[in-house]
This record gives structure tokens, sequence and C-alpha cells, in this order.
């Protein structure tokens, strides 16, 4: 098609689309800002630029499901550019499963387009009188009824609203489990793309908002277009596609699964054990069989999306019981599973192949409920992804309720293992139907209803991901510190503590170790760099450099880095986030693993203790987990 | 069989991933843009109901742009297609009749193979998994003679 948005090199001088685009839901009305280049250049995109314009736009004490909180979808500078790996969504908002600031990001495509369509970020606010969909067409923003889309599985959703509005528009969706509330939904991009954690769904079912489409047909310049590309081939040459990260293309994550397994950290029947006797039927090898084609997020020259074609469910059959609420397909009850349909073709948008699944997934609804079955797992991916639910929390607290049933203390219909209950409780949970209700309100809700509050794998409400603390202590620290509750991807210590050669049974170092991999992913995912690059704070600092007309170092970059870290935690200060938040579930600082490498270890609460002390002290924070004003001073966030 | 008169490119669809460097390469190499819909070439790999699917849209050499043009600003020089902007009145009849679409406008552009660019056509060199290539083209002799 023809370009209609901006004819020849677009002004500014550097790599930012230079605009916000401001919406209001409730007077179903939108405008546009100049970017704030003052925050930007403090909070460079992504993360940091979303906390900075949160902080501005919601005040403290907001209900995350009322029209007062904000919905942010906020672009890096390098997004749409040659800068590979670049093309994430960032979107920040305060949670409704944490009460915590939250960002997430989602790969895709509809990243760059919001850029090309000439916004750095969106702000959503306020709360539509019906469900729409919000049209970004270049500078045509509008608001369309979503009566054809409200009640369908984001896969379908996709397809309807591409049908009505064309091909090139992208798409993020909230499912029915966003539209229902649940505090574990998530949004989908592009089929199997998620922003995936902390209920970012919700928000947007709260406000009405089924989903986003945007076009972009508009230009990005760097100031020096000459040496930006010569500086990112390179890299891309020379750092980006090299052994250190072809891991992403080769298998992807699913490779994680065998090391998992290896150090005894692989998450099993709720963090029971740390080895699965099943590992390998759900492992790198297993997934790599049913793979039928790659597939790269937009400007990505890694490529670690996995499509594969999956098998039927094993002996216990299909049944992920009935469509969601409204019938996809217009025919509640009909069930879409698998079973005893060979050679059928697919019969919903989103079946023929299924992206995924993640380590996370594997780990999280496969050994962590007893299920082996890899077939079974797509089946649970494909149904989460479809519904809106975040697949690591909708797994864990799927487990918790297997573990409940195991130890007699609450029966809902849940049992390590058995394949049929657990394809049916994704329906249910996006649904709000029966059990359902009870356990999209997640690990925390269900331990304090029915007990078990020792083994309720959780922090600050938020489900753990996929790595046993007690087979690396510095990835408890890491979880009981992030942000947004339990959470891989502030700090990852695993790859040196049981991946790599750090002692894992030590809390020496960890602190510090912690606090650099939470600067360090505070600066990428606010530049948007995607976390499968492990790229260093120095080539980051030369792309800025290339994009934004000015020389930008490795140091302001971690400075800056920090800057967000601490944002986030003051966000979270003035919601009454404390010391006694970053906590730890009795399960892994009492009950000692019981097998694999492991075995015998917990994380000594004293040396817990030890750790967060140190990183707090190490941080510049109070006792009780409070920046100092002198840390704030340093920062620049002094006033916030 | 015949080899067309001009270079064309070719994708090995069970490499390609999708994710449109190429196309990003084509718009900054030659317009100093970062723009995908400025791109003479069009790499996409949308999901359908079956799965992701490759679609490649470039010059095939087939030189209808150069038969509709009324100005003769169209023609092959040295293997590869050109355009003589000197010549060209931006009238657009090329696009409108390539078959593939990726003739641009405003301003007017089409593939040239990117002749005399060091170290080959842009996409080719930014594709990450070597899923394009230049090459001749080869055409079937029409049965007609």
């Amino acid at each position: 098609m023809a370009s209609r948005g901006y004819r020849g090199r677009p002004e500014g001088g550097d790599t930012y689309a230079g605009k916000v685009l401001r919406v209001d839901l409730g007077g179903m009305s939108s405008w546009t800002e100049p970017l704030n280049r003052d925050w930007a250049r403090l909070f460079f995109g992504g993360k940091g630029l979303g906390f900075r314009y949160f902080h501005d736009a919601v005040p403290a004490g907001t209900d995350p499901l009322s029209p007062g909180n904000a919905l942010i979808f906020v672009t890096g500078p390098l997004t749409g550019t040659l800068a590979p790996c670049t093309g994430k969504l960032g979107v920040v908002t305060r949670s409704p499963a944490t009460g915590t600031i939250l960002d997430c990001s989602v790969g895709g495509t509809v990243g760059p387009q919001l850029k090309y369509a000439g916004y750095d970020l969106v702000v959503i606010t306020g709360r539509a009188p019906h469900p729409v969909v919000l049209v970004i067409d270049d500078d045509r923003v509008s608001f369309r009824e979503a009566n054809g889309v409200w009640g369908r599985g984001c896969h379908e959703t996709e397809f309807l609203l591409r049908d009505a509005l064309g091909a090139e528009f992208r798409i993020i969706s909230t499912g029915p489990a966003g539209e229902n509330l649940v505090p574990m939904a998530c949004l989908t991009s592009e089929l199997y793309r998620q922003a995936g954690r902390g209920g970012v769904g919700a928000v947007m079912g709260s406000k009405h908002l089924k989903a986003v489409a945007v076009r972009g047909t508009g230009s990005l310049a760097a100031p020096d277009m000459g040496r930006f590309l010569e500086f990112a081939h390179r890299a891309m040459r020379e750092d980006l596609l090299t052994d250190t990260n072809l891991w992403a293309y080769t298998d992807g994550t699913p490779m994680i699964v065998g090391l998992s397994q290896s150090a005894g950290i692989l998450p099993t029947r709720n963090f029971q054990s740390g080895t699965f006797a099943g590992a390998e039927a759900i492992g790198a090898e297993a997934v790599r069989s049913l793979r039928v084609a790659k597939k790269s997020c937009f400007g990505c020259g890694l490529g670690c999306g996995n499509f594969l074609r999956a098998p039927a469910v094993g002996a216990a059959g299909a049944g992920a019981g009935a469509w969601p609420a409204g019938g996809s397909r217009g025919e509640a009850g009909a069930a879409p599973g698998r079973g005893g349909e060979a050679g059928a073709g697919p019969r919903w948008p989103g079946e023929g192949a299924v992206e995924g699944p993640e380590y996370e997934t594997l780990a999280l609804t496969g050994s962590n409920c007893g299920i082996g079955d890899l077939g079974a797992i797509i089946e649970f991916n494909r149904l989460c992804d479809d519904l809106g639910l975040d697949t690591i929390s909708t797994g864990g607290v799927v487990a918790f309720a297997m573990e409940l049933a195991e130890r007699d203390l609450a029966d809902l219909g849940l049992r390590f293992g058995d394949v049929d209950s657990y394809l049916r409780a994704p329906v249910l949970i996006a649904r709000g139907e029966g059990v359902g209700r009870q356990l999209g309100r997640g690990v925390r809700y269900l331990a304090e209803r029915y007990g078990g509050k020792e083994f309720a794998m959780e922090v600050k409400g938020l489900e753990f991901p996929g790595y046993e603390p007690r087979g690396s202590w510095g990835m408890g620290l890491a979880y009981a510190t992030s942000d947004r509750g339990a959470c891989h991807m502030r700090a990852w210590p695993v790859a040196d503590e049981a991946f790599g050669s750090l002692d894992p049974f030590t809390g020496e170092g960890k602190a510090q170790l912690v606090i650099n991999g939470q600067h360090q992913n505070s600066i990428k995912f606010s530049l948007i760099f995607c976390d499968f690059w492990a790229l260093s704070p120095e080539l980051m600092a030369g792309f800025c450099s290339v994009a934004l007309g000015r020389e930008v170092t490795a140091d302001e970059l971690r400075l800056a880095g920090e800057r967000i870290w601490n944002l986030g935690r003051l966000l979270n200060v003035r919601e009454g986030f404390r010391r006694e938040h970053d906590y730890l579930p009795a399960r892994v600082l009492e009950h000692p693993l019981p097998d694999g490498p492991a075995a015998g270890r917990v994380v000594p609460p004293e040396v817990f203790r030890a750790m967060l002390e140190e990183y707090y002290r190490l941080r510049g924070w109070d006792e009780d987990g409070v920046p100092t004003p002198a840390k704030l001073a340093e920062l620049g966030l002094e006033g916030l | 069989m015949a080899v067309k008169p001009v270079a064309i490119l070719s994708i090995d669809g069970s490499r390609c991933t999708g994710c449109q460097m190429c196309m990003l390469a084509c718009a900054a190499a030659r317009e100093g843009v970062f723009n995908p819909f400025r791109a003479t070439l069009r790499v996409e790999k949308p999901y359908t109901y079956a799965g992701p699917e490759v679609r490649f849209s470039a010059c095939d050499g087939c030189l209808t742009c150069q038969e509709v043009c009324p100005t003769e600003a169209i023609g092959v020089r040295d293997g590869h297609l050109y355009l003589d902007l000197d010549l060209c009145t931006e009238c657009g009849l090329c696009a409108g009749s390539c078959p593939h679409g990726v003739i641009r406008t405003d301003p007017m552009r089409l593939c040239d193979g990117c002749a005399g660019r060091e170290g080959g056509p842009a996409c080719v060199a930014w594709c990450p998994v070597e899923a394009l290539s230049l090459g001749q083209a080869v055409e079937e002799v029409s049965p007609r003679g």
C-alpha cells in the first residue's frame, strides 16, 4: 500500500516519534502532546518512561480496576529502527493482582506500528461507557464498538478486527479473562505474544477496552543514517548473531527445562520437588520434534518463536471443555479438544500451530502440575493465550489447588497429573465459573481461604516463575525484591548460580548480583532490548549515541537503570509496600528439597535476612526498604 | 528456459522468520528512513488458520513497468532494472501495473537490486537467517514461441 504518513525524513533529529497520545475513555476523546524530552533523557522509554508518566498520571491509592488507573503503552527510543530486537511494546499500569506498579512487555509488531503511527506512548485513562476498540490509524484515532468481539477469544478477535479494519493493522487485545476482571489476565498480540503478568488484561477489561488496533505508515530516522546503519549492522553480525544468543533460535527457552532439571530447580508438583520424572517428555528435544515453523518479532535477528503442531492430547482424551462465554464460534458447549479427530483441520484461529510453550509454561503448567504430556501442555498454552490468561500464574494456581487436594485441605477438582481437569481450568478461570472464580483470584487468596500459606508460592500476590530458589539462593532474593512480585525478569541470578559457576548455596555476594541484574534489566527494558540479547551496557550506549544525536555512556545508562529501579520502589512505597512485603514463602525457607542436586537445601532464614539487609544497605535504602532522601537526590528523583 | 535480463530476489521460505529487517534495510539504505512501507519488497509471515505462512512479494523481472512507462524512464542496465528520475514524470503507471505491488510512489522508487551498493543488496545483507538472495531470473519459454 502507499505510504500515507510522512513524506521523506521526519523532523526531530533522533529516533523518538516525539508525540504522546492521551486517551480518555470516559469522554471517548483523545489528544496528542509533545513527548516530555526531560523525562525521555532521564528514563529513555519503555519501563522507565512508562513509570514516569504513570507517576504523573495516577495518584497514590488509585484502585487498579477503577477508571483512574492508567494503562500505558510505551515504545523505546530504538523501536521501529534497525537496532535488532527492539520491537517490543512496554505496558505499564498498577497491578490488580499485587497492588504494585507493573510493567510487562510484549513482542510482535504492534510496538513498531505505534511508533510509525507517530507515538512514543499511549496513556489511557477512564472507562468507556460500553465496550470499545481503540483504532489508531496514523494520526486518525477513533473508537469502534466492540460488540462483535467482546466475549470472544483473543485469537478470533484479531482475525475479526483485521478482516474489518485491514490486514496491515496490528492488534493487542484482552480476552474473556480480562473482560471478567480476572487478576491473572494478560494481553495477547499476534496470537501468541503476551504481556503476561500481574493482570494487565483485567485493567484493560475494566476500562471496557477490548483491543487496540494500530496501523502506522510514517517514517523514523536517525540523525546520521549512515553511522547508525553501520553500527547496527556490525552489532548484529558480531554480537547478536553469536553463540551467546543463538540458543534462542536453535531451541528457544525450552532448552532451560534440561538445565533446570540438571540443577534440581525444575518446579515440580507445586515446588514440592526440584526434579521431574517426565522432564525429557517436556524438554527441548520433545518440543523440537513437533516444530513446524520459526517466527520472529518485528526487527529481531534471533527468532525465538517455535510453532508446534500439537499431537492429540494423551490417553485422557480431549476436553478443554466449552469455549469461552458467548461462544467463540457462537456455540458455547462445543468442545474444542483435539482427541479422536485425526486429520481434521484447524477449527479455531490459532489451532493450526501453537507458538510455545516457552520454558515458564513448560515448568509451571507442566512439571509443576505433574503433567508430562506435552500435547496437554500445548493445549493449555493455547487456551490461556486465547482466553487471555498468564500461563505462569494460571499454572501456579492450578498446582496450588492440586496440592490443596493432595493434603485434604480443599477439593477444587484438580489432581496432580490429571489432564482432564487440568485442561478445564483455564476456561473456568477465564469465565469466572464454578471453582474458576476462586482459582482466578490467585494462590494468595486460596491460601487465605483454605490454608496452605506455607506452600503458597507467591510474593506480593504474584505466583512464582520457573526457578526453585532453594537450589539458587540469589533467585530467592530476586523474587522477594522484584518490583512486581515473584518475577524472573528483573534479575536472573540463576544464570550465574545454578546454571553457572557461582556457588548457589550461599548468600555471599548475591545482593550485589541481584542489584546489578535489576539495573541492567531496568535500562534494557526501558531502551526496549529483548531479554534474549545478552548485550553489554557499552553496546546499548553505542546504540543510544547513534540514535539520539548525543553521546551516551554506559555509566549514564547504569545510573538510569538505578534511577528507574528506585522510581519503581517509590511507586510501591507510596502504596504501603515495605520490608515485610519482601518475603519468601515458608516452603523455601523451612522445608528442605527432597531430591536432586539441591536435596536437603532450604534458603536458611538467617541467610535470607542477611541478603535482604545487605541489599537495602547497598541500595541506600533504610532498613524498612524505603529509598533515603540522599539516594533520591543522587538519582534526580527528589520531590517524587 | 531463458534467463531474464535482470537480477531478482528470491527467498528460501523455510529459513525466513518474518522479522522484516529486509524491508527496513531496503527503505533505510535507499531513502534514509526507517519505514517498512517504503520498501520495494514485501516479506511477511502472518498467522493463518494453518499456522505462520511466509508471503513474499518482490520484482520478478517481468518488465511490465518498462512496457507501460510512457517516458522510457525505466530500463535495464548491466543486469539491473533502473529508473531515470530525469525522465520520470511520477505518473505512477508503473506502480499501478506492477503485478507484485512493489514499486513505490511519492517519491518514485523500484527495486534495482541495489546496483552499485557496496556489499550487495541491503535486504540480503541484513537478513539474519540467509533466507534472501539475488540471482538471475529464469523464464520459461512461452509455448507459443
